[in-house]
């Protein structure tokens, strides 16, 4: 009897378990009655705070009709859940953008917005014009842009004291900073010190995404059909990193590899580090800038100029949302002058939205933002032609070079040679 | 004879230190690292990064446990993984069993073609299904729910062997007897043999339990959304984040750590028994 | 007579049906999570497929493009590797802690608990774990090898070091299965065989090297191809402890890395993801074999 008991239980709980389970997978809640659910998924773990407020006060004001709920996936997975969630048509209703935009616009999952921006004649000039035009692919316009980005340099004021060298002014070239390096290697080794005097990301657009454009070679052509990694220009710029590392002016590339450049320097383990504007809450919060020895200057020119490239997200609807009306009065809203400004007072990002850029640099008490500011206005547009499998390549490359597993010049060669091939290919 | 025995001893004696400082030794490697997670754990970011190293810290940052949690949603980790641990036992015990049993017990046309068929597919290493099963999950619509997690792994061939194995110790007349007071196979399986070879359930539970939890690509795969998570893919997430605090991290690894460690000191016996029978020959 | 046959076979008969439905669960789940997918993925790999579709059929070139991608056979030399130096690593120390644990010696209980933990942890949380104490700056393992006077090592930055940290990680958690797989294995031997050793007077090392080691050679031989196979398809490790974006990734990376970042990862390389996947399972299968018939010349049989 007891057994049957069991037995029963048994089979019970996963009758119950397996109902009960598919019921909250299939069911979902869209019924008539209550408001229209909306999900936001986005990556970036700092901005989470500061963007769940504006969902709050937008979900405030649209009581009973529109509840927004935000999705955080890290950076790491972001796309391949994406794609995945796509594929499944389980895409979140609105999501963050970047420059992937052509390949979803290919893909034919993004909702094109111009039959809502002319049906209510929306004022596009309100947002940054390079902004607009980074989402607007073959003539449609896909995203509202958030903010824009730029890279600077931020230099721990501390260590320059500690070892006695002179601050960089703005102005500087690679060559004022090789020698600023050397400078500071010098100090730390007579002083049994640890720290090094540069550090960097290994990601293409807070380091050699700059380099190669500001040493007058390039990435990707203007018309988006010839890879340019090989040219002396490029092939140069790498070389100079590489150089850094090999006269220990820069930390060891198995050293940045395990511990982000930016971790390194707000640990106080670096003087130098090229850095984000996306990364400047991180900095503002950290100890190093509360105690006043964090300072940010433009970055030092190479052969031609020190402009730096310039994302920048966007909010795109997916195609398959099921309430594009309410889908589109959020994006309005989160792109807008309110909610913009609200990241700007919080200094979490640059807004895209031109007059709320205003209050970006005010609230930060322990960074120089208005360096941020300076460096969007020369900045120059991320380049895209949305096709990946030849940017992967061209990383690789990157990494073999300044992973120094070849020469830069093999890395540059090989790698410009399979890029180009598949560009051919697409776009030959 | 007496000087014999004296060697003998001192020599034991010997050995018995040797093996005292080998095990403590290995212990201390294999428990060490547990041990410098939790203190990690419990102090402060500047803490984790000081140079020279600090060991403890100079007060326990028990709040690095709550920041965590709110990246994380723990409690729901732990339920989903139970809930898929439970449904994957409960479902392998249902299915693994009775095809163990008929096996074991009838006889039928094919049965020993039947029976190689699931010898050489137990051989074919899983990768190779995992495309074609996350499509058949897209298209049954189980991505993104727990029991897309299950489905694929509740035909376990080993269990039908080592189910296999369990029944045929058990007599013949066992069967004979239920036979000549009228059960049907049915009732002979689930009435008189089933809770005979509760070891061997006890086996396959541990051991549907250990890979579930354990196993990171199926969930990372199938279940992209944080609340339809396991612990497991959880962490991966954790670890994912574009900035390292360790200190958190390692609160998170404590969490997910400690529950199944209580169970195994608690349940030493079972787990030891179940772990062992995995290596039964087949 | 002729009763009782039609009678018997009416009994085969109801025998038959039932062993057909109770069998019927299981196989139709294997058809359709094993044998079909099974299937359908070896047809994938003769196409070009992203993430998006069923792609388009491309013939043999996956295959062809992998006996040129250089990716795919560092791929494989981390994969031999991992085997090549795991597998030893593994049975020789499970074998060698094993028997110091079954010998009747104080504490044992506390020892045998401490050292079967990472056996039952999940390897997420051991490779977070590890990929703390391997850290070039603050981990504890480079601080070890300081006061050992020995130099610091970036584990898992320096592309030369860090399949060694992966080994390590691997070895140390199946250490661990292992060990209680082979005391499980030595507490089965039959004890009259010691006692007999023990009255000719043999040395505790004897008694090792000729009962217990040639006793336990079928367990042994069992564990050498479960290790393989096991080592072989290695995965949580390398994604936990090693940064995907850089190249220690690609120098630790195993089949089944390369294999998951080519199926889910890659945007349009789900079909050579497949082709990856194809060529795993035969490598597997043709040293599983190779081991199966190597097994006569050493394992020890009739029991």
């Amino acid at each position: 009897m007891k057994k049957k008991i069991t037995a029963l239980l048994l089979a019970l709980t996963l009758v119950l378990s397996a109902t009960a389970l598919t019921g909250c997978g299939g069911g979902g809640g869209e019924s008539s009655d209550g408001p229209v659910s909306l999900t936001l998924s986005l990556w970036d773990e700092a901005q989470l705070p500061v963007i769940q407020e504006n969902v709050d006060a937008f979900n405030a004001a649209h009581e009973g009709e529109i509840e927004v709920t935000i999705e955080q996936i890290p950076w790491d997975t972001y796309w391949t859940k994406l794609d995945a969630s796509l594929e499944t048509n389980e895409a979140p209703d609105v999501f963050w953008m970047n420059t992937y935009v052509q390949k979803y616009v290919d893909a034919g999952v993004l909702e094109p917005l111009d039959s809502y921006i002319e049906g209510e004649s929306f004022d596009m000039s309100v947002y940054a014009e390079g902004r607009v035009d980074a989402y607007n692919v073959d003539g449609q316009q896909y995203a509202l842009p958030k903010g824009l980005d730029a890279v600077v340099v931020a230099l721990n004021t501390e260590l320059f004291d500690r070892y006695g060298v002179e601050l960089p002014q703005e102005g500087w070239t690679w060559d004022d900073m090789r020698d600023i390096a050397s400078q500071l290697r010098d100090a730390i080794a007579a002083a049994g010190g640890s720290e090094y005097p540069i550090v960097m990301e290994l990601d293409a657009q807070p380091s050699w995404m700059n380099f190669l454009y500001q040493n007058g070679g390039n990435y990707l052509s203007e018309d988006g059909k010839t890879c340019g990694i090989a040219l002396p220009e490029s092939k140069d710029a790498i070389q100079q990193v590489v150089d850094l590392m090999n006269n220990e002016q820069m930390a060891p590339y198995s050293v940045l590899t395990e511990t982000k450049g930016t971790d390194l320097f707000i640990s106080g383990q670096a003087a130098i580090v090229f850095i984000g504007s996306w990364k400047s809450s991180v900095l503002e919060d950290s100890s190093l800038a509360a105690d006043g020895k964090v300072q940010l200057i433009q970055m030092p020119s190479m052969a031609v100029d020190n402009k730096t490239n310039m994302g920048g997200l966007g909010y795109v609807m997916s195609a398959n949302c099921e309430n594009k009306e309410a889908a589109w009065e959020f994006m309005k809203y989160i792109t807008g002058e309110e909610a913009m400004a609200h990241e700007a007072e919080e200094g979490i990002d640059i807004p895209a939205y031109l007059s709320a850029q205003a209050g970006y640099v005010e609230n930060f008490q322990n960074i120089n933002a208005q360096a941020f500011m300076d460096a969007s206005a020369t900045g120059f547009a991320y380049p895209s032609n949305g096709n990946f499998d030849w940017t992967t390549i061209v990383d690789d490359a990157m990494q073999e070079a300044l992973g120094q597993v070849k020469t830069v010049d093999e890395a540059m060669d090989e790698g410009a040679a399979e890029a180009q091939a598949i560009l051919d290919e697409v776009f030959g | 004879m007496k000087q014999k025995r004296d060697r003998l001893n001192d020599e034991s004696r010997l050995s018995r230190f040797t093996t005292h400082v080998v095990l403590i030794f290995a212990s201390f490697l294999a428990f060490g690292p547990f041990v410098w997670m939790f203190l990690t754990s419990i102090k402060t970011y500047e803490e984790t990064i000081q140079i020279p190293m600090k060991f403890l810290p100079e007060i326990p940052q028990w709040v690095n446990y709550s920041i965590v949690s709110d990246k994380l949603n723990f409690p729901q980790l732990y339920l989903n993984t139970i809930l898929v641990t439970i449904m994957m036992i409960v479902g392998q015990i249902l299915i693994v069993t009775i095809c163990a049993y008929a096996f074991d017990r009838l006889n039928f046309p094919g049965k020993n073609v039947l029976f190689m068929g699931m010898l050489a597919l137990m051989m074919v290493p899983g990768q190779i299904f995992i495309i074609p099963r996350f499509k058949l999950m897209v298209n049954l619509g189980l991505t993104n729910t727990l029991v897309g997690l299950v489905l694929p792994g509740l035909f376990n061939i080993f269990g039908v062997f080592l189910m296999r194995q369990f029944f045929s110790t058990l007599p013949r007349e066992l069967d004979e007897a239920a036979r000549i007071d009228g059960c049907s196979y049915f009732r002979t399986y689930w009435n008189v043999l089933l809770p005979l070879v509760k070891p061997g359930l006890t086996t396959l539970a541990i051991l549907g339990m250990l890979n579930t939890w354990k196993d990171l690509m199926w969930p990372l795969i199938n279940n992209s959304q944080a609340d339809k998570m396991t612990l497991a893919a959880g962490l991966a997430m954790l670890i994912g984040e574009h900035t390292t605090y360790y200190e958190q991290v390692m609160a998170g690894g404590v969490i997910a750590v400690l529950p199944l460690i209580v169970l195994f000191v608690i349940f030493q016996r079972q787990f030891v028994e179940g772990i062992a029978h995995s290596g039964i020959k087949g | 007579m002729k009763n009782q046959a039609r009678h018997f076979s009416r009994l085969r008969r109801a025998e038959m049906r039932t062993a057909y439905i109770f069998i019927l669960p299981m196989f139709a789940g294997l058809l359709l999570f094993s044998v079909i997918p099974f299937i359908q993925n070896i047809l994938y790999s003769f196409r070009r497929m992203g993430t998006f579709g069923e792609g388009t059929f491309i013939g043999l070139k996956n295959y062809q493009d992998l006996l040129t991608d250089d990716t795919f056979w560092l791929a494989l030399r981390n994969t031999a590797f991992y085997a090549v130096v795991g597998v030893p690593l593994v049975i020789i120390f499970s074998i060698f802690l094993a028997h110091q644990i079954n010998k009747k010696i104080r504490g044992r209980t506390i020892y045998r608990t401490l050292l079967f933990i990472p056996a039952v942890t999940i390897p997420a949380a051991i490779g977070i774990l590890w990929r703390w104490i391997l850290n070039y700056q603050y981990g504890i393992f480079n601080w070890i090898l300081e006061k050992l006077g020995l130099p610091r090592i970036s584990w898992l930055g320096d592309v030369k070091y860090v399949r060694w940290a992966i080994i390590l990680v691997v070895v140390w958690s199946m250490v661990s299965y292992y060990v209680i797989i082979m005391l499980a294995a030595m507490q089965g031997v039959d004890s009259s065989y010691y006692e007999a050793a023990r009255l000719d007077g043999a040395s505790s090392r004897q008694v090792f090297f000729k009962i217990t080691l040639p006793m336990l050679t079928p367990m042994i031989f069992f564990s050498v191809i479960m290790v393989t196979i096991g080592i072989l398809q290695i995965f949580d490790f390398i994604y936990l402890m090693v940064d995907r974006q850089t190249l220690s990734y690609t120098y630790s990376m195993s089949l089944v890395t390369y294999f998951y970042e080519c199926a889910f990862n890659k945007s349009s390389m789900r079909g050579y993801g497949a082709a990856i996947s194809v060529v795993l399972a035969a490598i597997i299968m043709v040293i599983t074999i190779i081991q199966m018939i190597g097994k006569k010349y050493w394992v020890r049989s009739g029991e």
